[in-house]
């Protein structure tokens, strides 16, 4: 146990100058190959994942975090940490985006473990204008009330990174300089679903960090490369370490955008993305297994069956809601 | 106030360009096209002639810096042209803006000729189902090897109109594809109109860069008036800085008064003369306060 801690603390430490070798043009990080992420993380075979009960945003949520990081060996002590939310659209009728909620209590949580510089961070996929979506979705006014930075991830300075797997042909991403200087990187997505890729959650999360300035508004390149193989390429190359699911309100049919909202009532936590994902998808009562991305994800090793998921909290059964899918993925359903 | 307000704007991005000429989005970011476009633009007529002809200078060249071989500018300077390093659209938008000040000729009509030849994929009947839009229109994309997006095109339009190229067939087509983009209800969404049998909504961004780049086309087609309609409805209800500038630059070509947004854009610009210490942000405000001080649209054809 007390060595798993170790590889676990050295893989956050040094998560940083691996993703900043990487940026090193002439660094040969798995350009030819696939790798398997038990490589860079020795740990990925199996997976923790805690599963919250939260019936609403008004409450609790700070307590509930905190106890979530509790669970992880986190060593955050004076790290900088970067919280990547889920912001696209704003629709006052329609549940999109992470709540602002969950963010400000995730500055808290992580700020009370140790965390030295937070910064809250996105690249909004469809609007330009990232401050009217600050502003409408509420988000806006906890980075102020919080005193902490945001960094629209779309016009930051980027670098070119190898990527670490070759589902795509892209061979190279380019990535903007607050992901790539984090220490711990947090996806912070909404639960889900998705009308190309089936779910949205901490891994098709990422899509955000992608910097428009670059692949345009939307990240239609991605689109070209594969939804589902640009998902599993950002995954291993830019290795988010943390993920907070925001699934109190989660959105069923047709996601992530049109869908109906669901009152899941549920947070999901874990050190690891694609368990958490996989959990996240069985709260929504699909099947991981036949998720696209998720399975590449398994095919790297990723813990996404359940017999390879240590699951905390409260069980899946307990919370588990009957999320619509639209026609195209009622092969998801259980 | 509005002078005022315009003279504090123009000297916060004069302070942030970057040493190599260009302006990032931010202070102490790395230079982009975009910022360094609009920045030059808005500072067009601030300071002293000298002061200005040295910032001109050192944008060139950057511009110049960032051009490659193959007549685009690029992220970063590399020996061979490899287009995942080409910047398309800053590439778009700083052909406007040389030309409309009337600078870097070489590297403008190197611009030029790169984005005649630049288009977006030309769609698969097959892919588009459910899209209910034409996909032999081609305009211009973000990225190149990617499809057609209202911004890009509605840039490439401007440009290329500004400079008198409206009988072009590059031009006609464009225009085409807009209208067919259209959003039922009127405005733009960034791409399509309808996916999967949902129609889509309008942006109003998307929606002010669409009718800026279709200002000469019929004032009273169907498209036009109903994406005004929707734009005045829009402004009034939801602001920010970008909507506010963009807005009142192109309602103003389009005869609708603009004080109000002035106003409000005034509102919320910060103590340091910038908004949210944005240089894309600063660069839009000042061009729309410009306009309302000089009578000096940069976007009018």
């Amino acid at each position: 146990m007390e060595n798993s801690r170790h590889e676990k603390m050295k893989f956050l430490l040094t998560r940083r100058d691996f993703v900043k070798a990487a940026a090193i043009a002439t660094a040969s990080i798995g350009a030819t190959a696939c790798r398997k992420l038990t490589e860079l993380n020795p740990l990925a075979s199996s997976a923790k994942v805690s599963v919250f009960h939260a019936a609403s945003y008004e409450k609790d949520l700070v307590d509930i975090l905190k106890r979530g990081l509790q669970e992880y060996s986190l060593n955050l002590k004076g790290k900088r940490v970067v919280l990547k939310p889920n912001l696209v659209e704003y629709h006052s009728s329609r549940s999109i985006n992470t709540n602002p909620a969950m963010v400000h209590a995730a500055i808290e949580a992580f700020r009370s473990a140790g965390a030295g510089e937070l910064i809250v961070a996105e690249g909004p996929g469809h609007q330009r204008d990232t401050e009217m979506l600050l502003e409408l979705s509420g988000l806006d006014e906890v980075i102020k009330q919080n005193k902490v930075k945001f960094v629209d991830l779309n016009t930051d300075s980027i670098h070119q990174v190898k990527t670490a797997s070759n589902f795509t042909t892209m061979g190279e991403l380019w990535l903007p300089d607050t992901v790539l200087g984090a220490d711990l990187l947090v996806s912070m997505p909404k639960m889900k679903t998705h009308h190309w890729a089936g779910v949205t959650l901490s891994l098709k999360n990422m899509f955000g960090i992608i910097p428009s300035v670059h692949y345009g508004w939307p990240k239609n390149k991605l689109h070209w490369h594969g939804i589902n193989e640009s998902i599993a390429d950002i995954a291993t190359t830019v290795k988010p370490g943390f993920t907070i699911i925001d699934g109190i309100e989660g959105m069923q049919g047709n996601g992530p955008l049109h869908g109906e909202k669901v009152d899941s009532q549920v947070i999901v936590m874990s050190d690891n993305l694609a368990a958490a994902d996989a959990t996240a998808a069985r709260l929504m009562n699909l099947n991981p297994e036949r998720v696209v991305h998720l399975n590449y994800m398994r095919q790297l090793g990723e813990p996404i069956i359940e017999r390879r998921i240590k699951q905390i909290g409260e069980t899946v059964s307990s919370y588990q809601k009957d999320f619509q899918v639209i026609e195209s993925f009622a092969h998801l359903k259980v | 106030m509005s002078v005022e307000s315009l003279h504090k704007a123009q000297a916060f991005l004069a302070a942030l360009q970057n040493k190599d000429g260009g302006w990032g989005y931010t202070a102490e970011k790395r230079s982009y096209a975009e910022p360094t476009a609009y920045s030059l633009l808005a500072l067009a007529s601030h300071g002293e002639a000298a002061e200005r002809e040295q910032r001109t200078s050192r944008t060139l060249q950057w511009l110049a810096q960032q051009t490659g071989r193959a007549g685009v500018i690029e992220l970063e300077k590399r020996a061979q042209p490899e287009i995942d390093n080409f910047d398309l659209w800053g590439t778009i938008i700083s052909y406007f803006v040389l030309t409309k000040l009337k600078i870097g000729s070489e590297l403008s009509a190197n611009y030029l000729k790169f984005l005649m030849q630049a288009r977006g994929n030309k769609l698969n009947p097959q892919d588009v189902k459910g899209l209910n839009l034409d996909p032999t229109l081609q305009g211009w994309s973000w990225v190149m090897g990617t499809a057609s997006w209202v911004e890009p095109t509605a840039y490439a339009l401007l440009a290329l109109k500004s400079n008198g190229m409206q009988a072009d067939e590059r031009v006609k087509m464009g225009q085409e594809f807009l209208f067919d983009r259209a959003c039922y209800e009127g405005g733009w969404n960034y791409g399509n109109k309808e996916v999967l049998a949902v129609k889509l909504d309008p942006m109003p961004t998307n929606t002010c860069f669409a009718l800026l780049a279709l200002q000469d086309a019929d004032r009273k087609h169907e498209v036009i008036r109903k994406s005004l309609a929707y734009l005045e409805d829009e402004i009034s209800q939801r602001q920010s800085t970008m909507l506010l500038a963009l807005g009142a630059l192109c309602l103003n070509i389009y005869g609708r008064p603009t004080q109000s947004l002035i106003s409000s854009l005034i509102k919320r610009q910060s103590e340091n003369g910038s908004w949210r210490d944005n240089v894309h942000l600063t660069s839009l405000a000042a061009l729309a306060i410009d306009n309302e001080v000089n009578q000096r649209n940069i976007f009018k054809l």
